[in-house]
């Protein structure tokens, strides 16, 4: 076993590529098997709810059952969105979509489909199988947002790690410090050729 | 089995009405092993933890079970 160094990426970054696919924050950071165990996992998981319930258990906030946007009167006559009239009181109707939406593009494609089967007639499915369903999906969200918080974590606390993760992570180290010298230089030389000469002819 | 012919992957629910229960244990073991993916200090030591802990809620969710049925045979069959 080695010791985990410290990554040089910035731990935000990191909690956003867990977001946008489950199990990439902690490859980032090199922990590989970690990252594959808990990203198949996690997609395993939300892809099942959506085969259980059918892709409707995404009930997306501010559309209805047709798929079409919910809208309301207001008081000059226009129609306006619900979702952008009482955007709280539409997301709060419909409080697992907060946890699905933690399973990042994953979701926003699953809303997609979801959108287009209630525009062709498909029905939400019912009773226990819908709950099955959104359960999966939702547990798969919040599992999601576990995962990407530790891998955050561990960018900037270092522990024990396999020794090849260990190794691949100082290489990659390397190399962006490799790189980050070069630019300098190149920046260096950039500004010495525009620095003005001072003993040229008048 | 018309509904099995009118079936679409991931679009239609799977027919499992009759079995919901048993869909709890694949999600017993999901909620594990990414619990301890989480926890676990060196990666080799998750299959074996994850297995111990999936079986650990599913004993815990029997033993809730046995105990809300008991406790609906004291409260009303019982005393009925």
């Amino acid at each position: 076993m080695s010791r985990r160094p410290v990554s040089n990426i910035p731990a935000p970054l990191v909690a956003l590529s867990g977001w946008l696919l489950p199990g990439l924050g902690y490859l980032l950071i090199g922990e590989r098997k970690r990252g594959l165990i808990a990203g198949i996992t996690i997609i395993a998981t939300f892809l099942a709810g959506i085969l259980i319930g059918g892709v409707r258990v995404i009930d997306v906030p501010g559309f209805d059952n047709n798929g079409q946007m919910k809208t309301v009167v207001m008081p000059d006559g226009d129609r306006a969105a619900t979702l952008r009239v009482a955007p709280l009181q539409e997301v709060m109707n419909k409080p697992w979509y907060i946890a699905q939406l933690l399973m990042g593009p994953t979701n926003l494609i699953a809303t997609w489909g979801s959108l287009a089967a209630a525009t062709a007639g498909h029905k939400q499915s019912t009773a226990r199988i819908f709950d099955i369903g959104t359960l999966y999906t939702a547990v798969a969200g919040m599992l999601n947002l576990l995962a990407l918080i530790d891998a955050a974590h561990r960018t900037t606390h270092p522990g024990e790690i396999e020794d090849d993760d260990a190794e691949m992570i100082e290489k990659r180290n390397q190399q962006n410090e490799g790189a980050l010298a070069d630019a300098a230089a190149v920046t260096a030389g950039v500004n010495g050729s525009r620095e003005p000469s001072t003993g040229g002819p008048a | 089995m018309s509904h099995l012919l009118a079936y679409t992957p991931l679009v239609t629910p799977l027919p499992l009405w009759n079995y919901w229960a048993w869909l709890l244990l694949p999600l017993c073991a999901a909620v594990s092993i990414v619990y301890k993916t989480i926890k676990c200090r060196f990666v080799r030591e998750i299959p074996l933890q994850a297995a111990t802990i999936t079986l650990w809620i599913i004993l815990s969710m029997i033993a809730v079970a046995a105990g809300i049925w008991l406790l609906y045979q004291i409260m009303v069959v019982w005393t009925a």
